[in-house]
């Protein structure tokens, strides 16, 4: 390598761009001495470097010497490689002073380093961004070369390579290497990269590959317009900034003596960029683990030359002879010589001598080279770059589409196909989804029964929309709707049904003001079944101009937004009330509420307000009330959701037309794909399109954009196999609760290979899908471990395992047992026990880890109960309802306890209160009662009737009449909690008749009214009242006690009692008579008697008893 | 009065009918003006409550049983409001912190506080600390234990605690250790006859002695219950006979019905009916462990010897696994399953001896 020993200074700021340096002839020789010098081993390497460039000048090579060598480049070139990178190993960064160097070779030369330094410049923005890489890749370099060294190069060259080493200790290599066409050397460039793929160490091998993606990325989107040289500049770069360090204890080393030539550096650019993308492709190939892409491009590299990019300029190759030159590898470090060690990845360390070059013989064949273009180019020079440029573009284009669509790259040729493809791509950028939507009624894929109600429903509207205009139903643009329907109300005869229930709706007469029953209609169902386009092209097709608006985008000129209820009314209005102004077609609006399933609920109360409101507005029947509010609704509204269960949709679904799509009829789709994708140019067999149907679960949507997709990548066919290994089109399916029950309750239908639908799944067990007659025996491989896996992410993905433990737990027992005893319910049961252990744990410990482990339990049960027949599946009820009725026993309870008095509720709580009280007590509370007057009681009946009230009291019992449904009264207890202590199965207890519970309840409404008195009259009298009360007791005797002898006896002993106290003072008392006292005393007691004297009430007079007495 | 129960409770530890030497020893301990704490412990029905306000009777004198009930509400530190009842008088609170489920650290700690910082105003006349008693202590969560166990020590000079739980295998040690435990066996079978023919007397009724027998079997030594049962007995049918109706708790009926058809068949339609039992049983608010106690109790008594010992262990692990559950339904029907699979094999195997 010729280097200007004075350039060291410049060639920091002007590295020389030449990418050739990047792509493979790293490795250059270092001599640092002035042009001349060179080094000897590596000097082949060196004539390769220069020759690109020099041919890509020369317009007419030397034929014979390309065709005479023809054999030999192969053996040569990976040696040449090789040395040139364990040069590179040595420091190769010279090529910068080079750089100037060139300047003085020649006015041809003089060109093109001019042009390069005017790219260089910018060059050095791009290499600092480099530096960082730099220092791994340098590792990675070395191992490469040691790579290079060990595999060698493909067959032709194994005796090369075998002498290699030899040459490299001992003597200069005296087979001149062979001096390659510029083809060869490109096509080498994907040898080598593909011999790095093969590389043993993958890291480095997705390092280099990833770098060298990663920059040439990041050069196109640095450079953006002229991508074409630059792009090439990285690896050189990189490969300066790696050896820097070399570089200069070269240069220190080396004095004034210099090495190296600088011609190296003028390898064609776009070789480069072929290289590199070729490498991509060989990474590609690499992380396929393919280790035949090595021998692969070796190969291509001896056949294919003709894909010499350089061929577009119309020249054949140049190829000359190299120059002798001396070399010289030690072994050990030479006595008298400058010398480069020079160490191999393995260890092997060799010294290069340091010669001045004597003979200056890259001088010399440059300058013969430099003279030729002066009298042999046929074309002007600048003809030449033109079209060099022209021709990398193209190449850098192709390379940014191929680093696209990079995956693809799958058979050898993807690159090739992928234009077409790319081109066309871009050309149509919409989705096929959208262009192949269904624009007309008949279009229409999903259920015709769908269609053709939604339809009928929206014709309803005809009367009220389009009746004043055009008389009647004028205007009906569907023919194809209507023959259908009359064919369709003859079946509900038979079939009682939802049908029926639907065609009911429909056939409902229209209401005051000739609207239909429902204002709005709800189309629910999954995901892309064509709800949206169904209300479009229906809405279209009634002569409705379809305004949509999408419920879950915050726009605030939409319906739910943030400022709803202000701007809800002014975005409701004007599309269901005015027709389109601004539209030339006067049409009527429909209005297409999209997603309302996310609407938040006060969005959905606002719609229901505008429906309900102007209802009750038109009852009112002004009309000029109605148009100043904004009037009732006359336009349809379309509601489309997916969740109709949602709860902000209830009060919705109530008033609306509800639709729920049924599933697209697979073989329907199926046909419409194959439309598509015939159309696309697509070949899909019909087998493969009900896969692929299969798999997205009938979702147009997803099966469309999966074509698209494959189409995109540059498959042109399409296969049963690839849609089953494709992991395209997979949905985050959320299965409905019952399929997964009865999926897991149910053993599959025949080995139903359910490859791609698990991502659990082993890679083996795709394998072994893939190629089935290899395997032969995957239906019983599917039995066991494919169900399991197919349970477990049917479990998994269904986030509800609460859920489905109850249902399992609720169905497992209906499942046909197998073994009679009892050994799998046992087990099945141990499993519950145990989720519920882990569920305790999870929610308890918020040991969330172990939720992990939950997903197992269906998988458990359906290897125990699957059984071939269908189950009979319940959704699980009871848990939550024995949680109803538990909570309400337990508030019974606790309404009984907070008023039971405090001594008796000190002893009993809720717990003993149900285990020994409740029962008993009931039984206590209704004893026998005579059903006559309380006043007939005996009075032991009378103190049972007393005891029974204060106990009914004390436990707060009471009884309430009730009226039944039937119209009759009843009492009954209150809290009621009979409920909580009565079981339905065992004999019913005796009850109290009505009569008795009356008489109860009025004692104990009475007793009641005493206790509150006497608290209160304590409260009034405060202190007094107490011992009032004391007093009062003794002296309020129950009524039955109250005759008139008793009061009469007690009298005279109380008159006994005061006597002996008042007997010191001589009062008047004792002068009174007895009689007078006693008749005081019967005079004033409670008891007193009324005689009506006389027949009738006519002659009635009041008579007392002093009177009688 | 109302109930019986009630009506003839004895007030005074002088005058309890049973476990006489404990009532001396009780009252041997107020006498001196001051006790420790004190955790009671024993099966319902055995006369805990009576005792411990017996024991408060002794130490206040009859203010104690002036009781009024307070509505609390307490916030806990995530701002929930916690309402709970407590039974007060002027010397005693009585609250059932597991009222509170969740929260009855915080109610604990809070009660414990407000009744431990406001002294006794006359110290002269009145003792100078209140007795806060806890019942239910032993559905307690651990969390309320271990804050309890810090309350105790910190308030001692102002407030006794009175623990009362029916087990103190659910207390944790340091409270134990912290507590002198006081338990209360259950009365037995003489003792709760006397208690009946003694109360009968008292409402001027003739009980026959055969009966105040089969009362206090059936009764399962649960002196409350087995006064209960005398009373509706008595609202039957007056004039006792010995060989009269006692009428029981519906859900042990149901409960033995049940077990009954655990033996009858064991199919899994038959285990499908029994979880229908059991969920009925559960919504009647039984606690589970008390479902699988007596269901346990009547299998054993339905099956042969030799099956007893593993049902009983069945039942045993089975009730350890209920206790960290939280769904009792499939512990329940889990022990149900085993026990027929164990029983169902018994039967087949002892068919098949019969054969040969």
């Amino acid at each position: 390598m010729q280097v200007l020993s004075g350039s060291g200074a410049t060639a920091a700021l002007q590295p020389p761009p030449c990418p050739w340096l990047a792509a493979g002839l790293r490795h250059c020789p270092v001599s640092r001495d002035a042009p001349a010098s060179r080094v000897d081993g590596p000097s082949p390497s060196r004539c390769h470097s220069r020759r690109p460039r020099s041919r890509a000048v020369l317009p007419l090579p030397i034929p014979t010497a390309g065709i005479g060598l023809a054999p030999l480049p192969t053996a040569a070139a990976p040696r040449s490689r090789q040395l040139r990178r364990r040069a590179r190993d040595r420091g190769g960064g010279d090529r910068e002073r080079g750089a100037g160097t060139r300047t003085a070779e020649g006015s041809r030369d003089r060109v093109e380093v001019t042009r390069d330094r005017a790219e260089g410049t910018q060059d050095t923005a791009e290499r600092s961004r480099y530096r960082a890489e730099g220092t791994q890749d340098r590792a990675e370099v070395i191992r490469h070369t040691a790579e290079r060294t060990r595999h060698g190069p493909a067959p032709p060259g194994p005796a090369a390579l075998q002498r290699l080493p030899v040459a490299l200790t001992s003597r200069p290599i005296s087979a001149a290497p062979a001096p390659r066409p510029t083809a060869r050397r490109v096509q080498s460039a994907p040898a080598r990269s593909a011999s790095r793929a093969s590389a043993a160490n993958q890291r480095a091998l997705l390092g280099a590959a990833a770098g060298g993606r990663r920059r040439e990325e990041r050069w196109r989107g640095a450079r953006g317009a002229r991508p074409m040289r630059g792009a090439l500049r990285p690896g050189e770069d990189e490969f300066y900034e790696r050896f820097a360090d070399e570089l200069e204890v070269l240069a220190e080393l080396g004095g004034g003596r210099c090495c190296g030539t600088g011609t190296a550096r003028h390898r064609p650019p776009h070789a480069d960029r072929r290289r590199r993308r070729e490498g991509v492709c060989g990474r590609d190939r690499a992380l396929r683990g393919r280790t035949r892409g090595r021998a692969l491009s070796l190969l291509k590299e001896l056949v294919f030359p003709s894909s010499n990019p350089m061929e577009v300029s119309g020249m054949s190759p140049l190829q000359t002879t190299p120059p002798l030159e001396k070399k010289r590898v030690l072994r050990r470090p030479p006595i008298l010589e400058d010398y480069i060690n020079v160490t191999s990845s393995e260890g092997t360390r060799v010294f290069l001598v340091l010669r001045d070059d004597l003979s200056r013989t890259g001088v010399e064949v440059r300058r013969a080279l430099e003279v030729g273009p002066l009298h042999l180019l046929g074309v002007p020079f600048s003809y030449l770059k033109e079209q060099v440029d022209a021709e990398r573009r193209r190449q850098v284009l192709e390379a940014s589409h191929c680093l696209e669509s990079e995956p693809s790259a799958e058979s050898p040729d993807a690159s090739m196909d992928m234009d077409p493809a790319a081109q066309e791509e871009s050309t149509s950028h919409c989705l096929w989804v959208d262009k192949f939507m269904p624009r007309r009624y008949m279009e229409l894929l999903s259920d015709d029964y769908t269609n053709r109600c939604l339809l009928k429903w929206l014709k309803l509207w005809d009367t009220v929309v389009f009746g004043k205009d055009k008389s009647g139903k004028k205007p009906k643009p569907g023919p194809t709707a209507h023959p259908p329907f009359s064919h369709h109300k003859e079946h509900p005869n038979k079939w009682k049904t939802k049908v029926q229930l639907t065609e009911e709706l429909l056939e409902a007469e229209l209401d005051q003001h000739k609207r239909p029953k429902y204002k709005v209609a709800l189309l629910c169902g999954p995901p892309g079944l064509g709800k949206t386009t169904l209300a479009h092209v229906i809405a279209r097709h009634a002569g409705y101009n379809a305004v949509e608006m999408n419920a879950s985008v915050p726009v605030p000129k939409v319906f739910p937004c943030r400022t709803l209820r202000e701007c809800s009314g002014p975005a409701l209005k004007p599309h269901t009330q005015m027709k389109s102004v601004l539209g030339s077609h006067e049409r009527p609006n429909c209005l297409i509420i999209d997603e309302i399933d996310g609407a938040p609920a006060a969005s959905i109360n606002v719609l229901l307000g505008i429906i309900q409101r102007k209802d009750a507005e038109g009852e009112a029947g002004t009309g000029r009330r109605r148009r100043r509010e904004g009037g009732i609704l006359l336009r349809p509204i379309i509601c489309i959701c997916n969740d109709q269960y949602v709860p902000a949709l209830r009060p919705l679904r109530q008033q609306s037309f509800l639709l729920s799509f049924p599933r697209t009829a697979p073989s329907r789709l199926a046909q419409r794909l194959s439309e598509i994708a015939l159309r696309q140019g697509m070949r899909a067999g019909t087998g493969a399109l009900l896969a692929l149907c299969e798999k997205t679960d009938s979702d147009i949507r997803s099966c469309i954009n999966t074509l698209q997709f494959l189409h995109s990548r540059g498959q042109k066919e399409l296969s049963v196999e690839m849609v089953q290994t494709m992991r395209v089109g997979l949905k985050d399916q959320n299965k409905g609760l019952f399929s997964i029950w009865q999926e897991i309750f149910q053993l599959p239908r025949g080995p139903k290979p359910r490859v791609g639908t698990d991502p659990l799944l082993p890679a083996q067990l795709l394998a072994g899908d893939e190629d089935l007659p290899h395997l032969g025996t995957s239906g019983s491989f599917s039995s066991s471990s494919q169900r399991f896996q197919h349970i477990l992410q049917l479990s998994v993905s269904s986030g509800e395992q609460d859920k489905l433990a109850q249902g399992l737990f609720e169905n497992f027992l209906q499942a046909r047992v197998r073994d009679s005893s009892l050994g799998s319910v046992c087990l099945a049961l141990e499993w519950l026990c145990f989720s519920d252990l882990l569920g305790r744990a999870v929610l308890h410990g918020q040991s969330f880890q172990l939720l992990r482990y939950l997903p197992f339990l269906p998988v458990a049960f359906h290897l125990l109960f699957a059984a071939n027949t269908a189950p009979r599946l319940a959704y699980p009820s009871s848990q939550p309802e024995a949680q109803a009725r538990l909570t309400h026993a337990q508030n019974l309870l606790l309404a009984m306890v907070s008023g039971i008095a405090p001594s008796a509720r000190s002893r009993v709580g809720q717990r003993e209160l149900v285990l020994d009280v409740l029962c008993l007590l009931l039984d206590i509370i209704t004893p026998k009662l005579r059903p006559v007057n309380t006043q007939l009681y005996s009075q032991r009946e009378k103190q049972q009737l007393a005891q029974l009230v204060s106990t009914m009291l004390t436990y707060n019992l009471t009884y309430l009449q009730e009226r039944l449904p039937e119209g009759q009264y009843a009492f009954k207890l209150d809290p009621n909690v009979e409920t909580v202590c009565r079981f339905p199965e065992l004999p019913a207890r005796r009850q109290l008749s009505y009569q008795a519970k009356q008489l109860i309840a009025r004692e104990l409404e009475l007793e009641r009214m005493r206790r509150a008195e006497a608290v209160l009259q304590a409260r009034n009298g405060g202190q007094v009242g107490s011992p009032e009360g004391r007093e009062l007791e003794p002296a309020e005797t129950p009524n039955h006690r109250q005759r008139l002898e008793h009061i009469v006896r007690r009298a005279a002993v109380q008159d006994k009692v005061r006597a002996p106290i008042s007997a010191p003072i001589p009062t008047p008392i004792p002068t009174k008579s007895l009689e007078l006292q006693l008749g005081k005393a019967v005079g004033k007691s409670d008891v007193w008697f009324r005689f009506n004297e006389g027949f009738s009430n006519a002659v009635r007079r009041n008579l007392y008893i002093r009177d009688l007495l | 009065m109302s109930l019986w129960a009630d009506k003839h409770r004895p007030g005074a530890l002088a005058r309890l009918d049973f476990h006489r030497e404990q009532a001396a020893r009780l009252r041997n301990l107020v006498q001196c003006g001051d006790f420790p704490h004190l955790l009671v412990y024993g099966p319902s029905g055995a006369g805990k409550k009576t005792r411990i306000m017996c024991l408060l009777r002794e130490l206040y004198g009859p203010g104690v049983e002036k009781l009024r009930i307070e509505h609390q509400s307490i916030t806990a530190p995530s701002k929930k409001k916690i309402e709970i009842s407590t039974i007060a008088s002027n010397y005693h609170l009585e609250v059932n912190p597991s009222d509170a489920g969740n929260n009855d650290r915080v109610v604990i700690q809070e009660l414990l506080k407000t009744v431990a910082q406001s002294q006794q105003l006359e110290t002269s006349t009145q003792r100078d600390f209140k007795v806060v008693l806890l019942t239910e202590v032993d559905k307690l969560t651990k969390d309320a234990q271990h804050a309890l166990r810090r309350t105790m020590e910190k308030y001692m000079a102002t407030c006794r605690l009175i623990l009362c739980c029916n087990s103190m295998s659910k207390i944790i040690g340091p409270i134990q250790s912290r507590c002198l435990a006081v338990r209360v066996p259950a009365p037995s079978i003489e003792d709760i006859c006397h208690v009946l023919s003694s109360v009968c007397k008292k409402e001027g009724l003739t009980l026959p002695h055969e009966l105040a027998q089969r009362i206090a079997e059936k009764s399962g030594r649960n002196l409350r219950k087995a006064l209960l049962m005398c009373e509706s007995c008595r609202v039957q049918q007056y004039p006792f006979t010995a060989d009269q109706d006692i009428p029981e708790m519906d859900w042990e009926v149901y409960l033995r019905e049940t077990a009954d058809a655990i033996v009858g068949q064991q199919t899994p339609q038959r285990l499908l009916e029994v979880r229908g039992r059991l969920y009925e049983l559960l919504t009647h608010c039984i606690p589970p462990e008390i479902v699988m106690k007596v269901l346990l109790t009547e299998l054993l008594n339905n099956c042969d010897g030799q099956l007893k010992g593993e049902v009983a262990q069945m039942a045993a692990f089975y009730e350890h696994r209920l206790q960290l559950g939280s769904k009792a339904i499939y512990h329940l029907e889990a022990f149900v399953a085993k026990f027929m699979a164990i029983y169902k094999k018994f039967m087949e195997d002892g068919l098949d001896d019969m054969m040969f």
